[in-house]
């Protein structure tokens, strides 16, 4: 007896293929659903370090500008010339 | 050398922790904030570090400011001179060596950051200055908070 999985969405209620159905009149559909357990990494993690990585661009961009403000003899000679040499 | 007795830690907390502390007032960060305010540690900041902090908090949300200026009226402060910044070029990533100084500046026992990538993980910083960089999590596991 044939058979075949493809990828489907489930949203809403609804079960939307991913791919081709391989059979155009199928006598059965059955449906499975998955639930992944989460990674130990995910289910471990400290709150505050997930937090601290969503913030982290805007983070060292404001550290840039301090330093750049702050310290502006620092910056001239350390970042800025880096910026304009990467090499 | 600021006046401290020896039994409790001597802290420089960065930026990201302070942050993290006034956004989720449940996490270990705020548990840290609060030990500051309560002298269980003494804490340090330094001017670029208040800096930061005001300029990461939303704007929309001056009720954090406030907290963050109660907060930090319990904290000493560590100055940092530009030239000072020198002296870890190559070591520590250019943004983040005022911190360092900082520390070092208060005779900081720790530094207690979030920053996982240009502080807690540099290996090359033991080499060089005995400040030990830990999250909060590990500060409070350590003091019993």
């Amino acid at each position: 007896m044939p058979t075949a999985t493809i990828p489907a969405i489930y949203t809403r209620g609804k079960i939307i293929p991913a791919a081709k159905p391989p059979f155009e009149e199928p006598d059965e559909v059955m449906v499975t659903f998955i639930k992944y357990p989460l990674t130990a990494q995910e289910s471990d993690e400290d709150p505050d370090e997930v937090l601290f990585r969503k913030i982290e661009p805007q983070y060292r961009a404001v550290r840039e500008d301090v330093v750049k403000e702050m310290y502006p003899e620092f910056y001239a000679k350390y970042i800025a010339g880096k910026k304009e040499n990467p090499d | 050398m600021p006046n401290t007795s020896p039994e409790k830690k001597r802290i420089l907390i960065d930026s990201s922790v302070i942050i993290a502390g006034l956004l989720s007032p449940s996490g270990g960060s705020a548990k840290v904030l609060n030990a500051c305010r309560e002298g269980g540690v003494f804490c340090y900041l330094s001017p670029a570090i208040r800096n930061e902090v005001v300029r990461n908090l939303p704007a929309n949300q001056p009720s954090l400011k406030e907290q963050f200026e109660r907060y930090a009226s319990s904290c000493q402060t560590a100055e940092v001179k530009d030239e000072e910044l020198n002296e870890f070029v190559g070591i520590v990533d250019e943004k983040d060596i005022h911190v360092i100084i900082a520390a070092r500046n208060a005779g900081a026992d720790v530094i207690v950051s979030l920053n996982r990538k240009h502080l807690l993980d540099n290996m090359r910083i033991r080499n060089v200055i005995h400040v030990r960089i830990i999250t909060p999590k590990t500060l409070i596991r350590e003091i019993a908070l």
